[in-house]
């Protein structure tokens, strides 16, 4: 196993609520790492750090580590617009923005700057397929993203991301306003993807991530608590919290 | 009495209230246009006006309004959607933010006369810009900025968070998620507020007559006076020139507030229409 993303000692503050404490995780390349623990643990924190997103907050203290490839995301010289195009995340909300189809899916590379209209075509149709989205809006790829259903707009958010090309996709419970048809979709995706991609999933339920992952690491009150493959945590973990929480005795 | 009655009396004075407010516009736009419509030609419109307004027509009256109107706008509005994006994009609420934005309603409820007054000493006499499209333009961008700064910066709030959020994430700076998320998600409410701006500067009289002059001329130059539509007609009817003229050019004045405003309508609606939104 090659730890591909390397959390070091991760502690995060917002003012005097303290989010992560203590944090360490290796994620390794190529699996699906899925985040879990009830609400307010930590998880979606921990995606946010992985991006840098977190430093939106004027109240921000960090302390500790985050590496990539054995290189720290916090270096100075480290563009946070480049880290964010190379670790995309997707949110729990579909949030398809107000313009076409096609706009959406380019928005990154736009941003980039990239006016090739070939380039561009090619990464739409690439985005798009890679998140079993192009055959059901191939023909109307110029109507506005918000006339999808909720599960096509999750999808587009999907192909949003995968046309950047990144190296990791974060999805922060990607299916949570989902039905299940649509959330069945998105896990299918997600597994085909993650031969291209390292998979950050923070699940929509544990059961999800039971569903869809290689590896599990369970949150609580800000704390990693436990991290093991799936079938460890999910049947034989070891910390008491982490089996109370997967039988069902809290959440 | 029971709940149900008191509700349906509740409707019938909200029902009345909304009836009334509204007769009392038809009753205002009615009046003057019956009065004034009949006066109104083709030549009344291209035509300059004779004999101090007592004939002819007020084609300069039209132009000066227009130009003082725009040129408050160039100014305005610039300044105006600036201090919008700041104060909601850029800085964190703080004492700083609460004092500009003191400062800026405090403004919107000086009358327009002191607009005026601060005009003709600041820009007409200390400047020396004298009676000008110029001075007149400046007044009244003062005037309307607050109107600006409150309307766009409530669209820019409505721009859900989430949108931001997203722009952030595929790697945008601070000011691509400005231009290419907040300011065309907001631009129906942003130009909602120019609209009623642009109305409050065309429908102006005390904040312009100090500091545009009353000049019957048409205009070469941003240094020549002018006189609006909104001070034509005032001239005309206090100074007793010709009341059917006074009320004919209230009719145009309306109408040219109307036709902004539907044609602006219909720009905005399309812009919603174009994203997806309704």
């Amino acid at each position: 196993m090659s730890e591909y993303i390397s959390i070091k000692n991760l502690s995060v503050r917002f003012g005097s609520v303290e989010a992560l404490k203590n944090v360490d995780l290796e994620i390794p390349r190529n699996q699906i790492t899925t985040v879990f623990g009830p609400a307010n643990s930590g998880k979606t924190v921990l995606m946010r750090a992985i991006n840098r997103m977190i430093e939106l907050s004027p109240t921000l203290q960090r302390s500790g580590d985050i590496t990539i490839n054995g290189e720290s995301i916090f270096r100075p010289e480290v563009d946070v617009a480049v880290l964010r195009r190379r670790v995309s995340m997707v949110f729990a909300l579909p949030t398809p923005l107000p313009m076409s189809i096609y706009e959406n899916v380019i928005y990154g590379l736009r941003l980039m700057g990239e006016k090739n209209r070939e380039k561009l075509d090619a990464q739409v149709q690439y985005g798009l397929e890679a998140a079993a989205l192009w055959n059901e809006v191939r023909n109307r790829l110029h109507d506005p993203a918000l006339s999808l259903s909720g599960g096509q707009q999750q999808r587009l958010c999907l192909a949003r991301s995968l046309a950047l090309d990144p190296d990791i996709l974060l999805l922060d419970a990607p299916t949570a306003a989902l039905d299940p048809i649509s959330t069945a979709q998105i896990e299918e995706t997600m597994i085909e993807l993650k031969s291209r991609y390292t998979i950050i999933l923070v699940p929509h339920n544990f059961h999800q991530g039971a569903r869809v992952a290689d590896r599990a690491a369970f949150f609580l009150g800000g704390e990693c608590i436990e991290v093991g493959t799936v079938s460890q945590i999910f049947t034989a973990p070891r910390d008491s919290r982490t089996e109370d929480y997967v039988s069902g005795r809290f959440g | 009495m029971s709940d149900q009655l008191r509700g349906k009396i509740a409707i019938g004075m909200i029902w009345a209230a909304a009836l009334f407010s509204l007769s009392v516009l038809i009753l205002i736009i009615a009046y003057i246009l019956i009065r004034g419509l009949p006066q109104v030609s083709l030549s009344f419109l291209l035509e300059s006006p004779t004999d101090l307004g007592r004939s002819g027509g007020i084609f300069p009256a039209i132009l000066g309004t227009l130009v003082l109107g725009l040129g408050a706008l160039v100014i305005a509005v610039p300044l105006g959607i600036g201090s919008a994006i700041y104060l909601t994009e850029y800085t964190y609420p703080s004492r700083l933010t609460s004092i500009i934005r003191f400062g800026t309603e405090s403004l919107a409820g000086v009358p327009s006369i002191i607009f005026g007054l601060f005009g003709f000493i600041f820009f007409v006499s200390y400047l020396k810009m004298s009676w000008s499209i110029l001075a007149g333009s400046l007044t009244l961008a003062l005037m309307i900025l607050p109107t600006i700064i409150r309307t766009a910066e409530e669209a820019i709030r409505a721009v859900p968070q989430s949108y931001r959020e997203v722009s952030f994430g595929m790697g945008a700076t601070r000011w691509q998620m400005v231009t290419t998320v907040v300011l065309p998600t907001a631009l129906p409410g942003i130009l909602t507020g120019i609209i009623l701006a642009f109305g409050r500067a065309v429908g102006e009289t005390a904040a312009v007559i100090f500091t545009a002059g009353t000049a019957l001329n048409i205009p070469i130059s941003v240094f020549s006076p002018v006189r609006t539509m909104a001070v034509h007609f005032y001239i005309l009817a206090v100074e007793g020139i010709s009341l059917e003229k006074a009320y004919a050019t209230g009719a145009v004045l309306i109408i040219t507030v109307l036709l902004i405003n539907i044609g602006a309508n219909m720009l905005i609606t399309r812009a919603v229409v174009r994203t997806g939104r309704k």
